[in-house]
């Protein structure tokens, strides 16, 4: 097996963990992860987010994720070799001023977020970590990524009870909120995420940003209405404590919310952020909306 | 059969489906009856009958078999025909006291509603039985998101298409030097023990047996290293599949200290180079949960159906056989283990996508490892399917007519 050294070379560091190196005159990203970390005191050998992300990324071949080529062990460090994204790539999209110069654009990337959540969902991977700082966009070209996945992993179905303390807060579902460490989510969570996204792009700021799962759920409830059994079917048991839902408020009209949005776009938007998993929509459902046409 | 829908054969609700006939059982009624001479035809023996469920009601959809097999499963759903009953069934327990092993008949009451019905139709004759229904056996979870109905056969073809870069050639253990299938059968009768132990999850013990025949067609291990190479998998496993992993420290011991934290860790990552780190693998368990749904399992089938399937991953011949036929076969063994009659019904052919004749050659090699479980030196399975928290799956009979012919 050939090491390291004889399989790349020109390094040239890109940040302190993060190198750019070549290949038979080919450019890679190589990520450097250690095994033993201040969050793995006890040793435990390889981390298990990086064997489900490695082993995740290792099946995958598609144009929006980033495609991991190789991997190798040296002493405590495993290197990870990506594909060489130039510097066109802009990471955390969302603060990447070109942008909103378009709302074609928008669409464009938002169509391509959602193409790829359906690409792993029919791949038996839930993604439950997707916001905007894991995406990279050329604006140029149009093309997004989906990076870091250290939080995805497989399901079975039916799905098990995974742990539920994964994911940025402001695009954890509320089902996810609601069950506090015993949830059994599943592919409506990463819907969820990329509704919050969608959101976040027309109006420039995160759509929920509670510091708190109760203030998060709040936020929730002020923008989409309280859920009742009627919205929701067993939201009651869920929840457990009516106490968690706070006073019952009425859903906001999202067209006035939402002014930009078209009809289409509107009816899309509710439908990915439509509290009951249940009802939600669909990713490959999604792709398949009106709002898309022409894309 | 507990659980099943398919005796829900529109207007003759008393009619098996033709694999649910025992190997002596005579057809229960001809082609184009009179439909006055129902109550005569419905004779069949008592036994036949607790053998299907007649109680429920058949909600499912149906996918009519006619339809070109490349069809995709969505276009050939269509609703099933209503199926109730237009007759109570009276079973007659008084026997004539003679000994004879005549059938005991079971009279047909008729409701008035089917009294009228004879009346204006006498003379008009019955259409042919429809051939036996394919259930949607995804109908009513449309609507729970755990079940991820929309993604479904997407990732069963996926794993269809996969599967095989994850097996092994069964005779791998040729170019081992040190080690042979006795070893690894060691080993895993072993491991079987220590994932029970640990409670683990039924997955991770699957992937546990892959990753060591993956690795070891790969890599040359000597003898006394080969434990190693079994709790490295079952840890790495555990990090891959579980929520809680059990520490380095915890393998360690449950060898008896036989290796250092070192030599697990590097163990580890030997074992990730060689693999390359692909863990997405399907293993028989995955199928096994789709498989047993097909199957309308109730707990006794789907314990009995593990036991069995784990009763293989011990066996260096089974290699040779692929984790989907693998399940199926492990599935239709246990049906007709638990009916003691062949048991393949239409759906569940429909998905395994394996005909009754394909799982023979694999089912019967289960029989007889079925049949010796108990005896022998490693008997890891055999203690485990023995107790109450397995429904004590192992003291069922084998289906030893699957030997006969």
């Amino acid at each position: 097996m050939l090491t390291l050294r004889e399989k790349y070379y020109d390094f040239d560091q890109i940040s302190s963990k993060v190198f750019k190196c070549r290949r038979d005159d080919q450019f890679f990203t190589m990520k450097i992860v250690s095994i033993l970390n201040e969050e793995n005191q006890a040793n435990n050998g390889v981390p298990y987010w990086i064997i489900r992300e490695i082993s995740i990324l290792k099946e995958l071949d598609h144009i929006n994720i980033v495609r991991l080529i190789d991997v190798m062990t040296d002493g405590p460090d495993l290197f990870l070799v990506f594909e060489y994204l130039d510097n066109e790539f802009q990471a955390d999209f969302l603060k990447n001023p070109k942008m909103f110069m378009y709302p074609q654009m928008k669409k464009e990337f938002l169509y391509q977020i959602l193409n790829t959540v359906a690409y792993l969902h029919a791949r038996k991977i839930l993604l439950r970590d997707l916001r905007p700082e894991n995406i990279l966009v050329n604006v140029r070209t149009q093309v997004l990524k989906i990076a870091l996945f250290g939080a995805a992993r497989t399901f079975e179905a039916p799905l098990e009870a995974y742990s539920s303390s994964v994911g940025c807060l402001s695009y954890r579902s509320p089902e996810v909120l609601f069950q506090f460490g015993c949830e059994k989510y599943s592919t409506p969570n990463d819907v969820w995420a990329v509704g919050c996204i969608f959101g976040e792009m027309l109006l420039h700021r995160p759509l929920f940003s509670g510091p708190s799962d109760v203030e998060l759920l709040d936020e929730i409830f002020t923008l989409l209405g309280t859920p009742t059994e009627e919205t929701w079917p067993g939201v009651t048991s869920i929840c457990g404590t009516c106490a968690l839902m706070g006073p019952p408020q009425q859903p906001k009209d999202l067209a006035k919310e939402f002014p930009m949005l078209n009809p289409d776009g509107l009816d899309l938007l509710s439908k990915m952020l439509c509290l009951c998993p249940n009802y939600r929509i669909s990713a490959e459902d999604a792709v398949k909306h009106p709002y898309f046409k022409g894309v | 059969m507990e659980g099943s829908k398919e005796n829900c054969v529109p207007r003759i609700p008393l009619i098996p489906s033709s694999n649910l006939q025992g190997p002596r059982m005579k057809p229960l009624l001809h082609h184009r009856l009179p439909l006055g001479n129902i109550s005569q035809n419905v004779n069949m023996p008592h036994s036949q009958v607790n053998k299907l469920d007649l109680s429920r009601k058949c909600t499912a959809h149906t996918i009519q078999h006619h339809f070109p097999q490349e069809t995709k499963k969505q276009n050939l759903l269509a609703p099933n025909p209503s199926c109730k009953l237009d007759c109570d069934i009276v079973d007659i327990d008084d026997d004539d006291g003679d000994g004879s092993d005549d059938a005991v008949p079971v009279f047909v009451k008729h409701t008035e509603a089917m009294l009228d019905e004879i009346d204006k139709i006498e003379e008009v004759e019955m259409e042919d039985v429809e051939e036996e229904p394919v259930l949607d056996i995804d109908a009513c979870d449309r609507k729970d998101p755990l079940a991820v109905v929309e993604y479904i056969d997407d990732i069963y073809s996926f794993y269809k298409d996969i599967e095989n870069s994850s097996c092994v050639s069964p005779n791998y253990m040729t170019s081992q030097l040190d080690i042979n299938e006795r070893m690894r059968a060691i080993l895993i009768d072993w491991l079987i023990e220590v994932h029970y132990k640990f409670e683990l999850l039924e997955e991770t013990l699957f992937l546990t047996v892959n990753l060591i025949d993956r690795f070891l067609e790969r890599q040359a291990v000597i003898r006394n290293k080969l434990q190693l190479v079994g709790v490295t998998a079952m840890l790495i496993a555990c990090k891959y599949e579980e929520v809680t992993v059990p520490t380095v420290e915890d393998f360690i011991l449950i060898t008896d200290k036989a290796y250092t934290r070192n030599e697990v860790l590097d163990m580890e990552k030997l074992m990730m180079n060689i693999l390359q780190f692909k863990l997405s693998m399907p293993t028989p368990y995955m199928f096994m949960r789709r498989f047993l749904k097909a199957a309308h399992s109730d707990k006794k089938l789907e314990l009995l159906s593990f036991f069995l399937v784990e009763l293989c991953l011990v066996e260096c011949k089974m290699l040779k056989f692929s984790p989907s036929l693998l399940a199926a076969a492990a599935i239709y063994t246990a049906q007709c283990s638990l009916y003691q009659f062949k048991q393949w019904t239409k759906t569940t052919e429909w998905y395994t996508d394996y005909s009754e004749e394909k799982l023979l050659e694999c089912s019967r090699l289960m029989v007889t490892f079925h049949q010796k479980a108990g005896s022998g030196k490693l008997t890891g399975v055999y203690r485990k399917y023995n107790t109450w928290k397995y429904g004590c799956a192992a003291k069922i009979e084998p289906a030893l007519f699957l030997l006969d012919n």
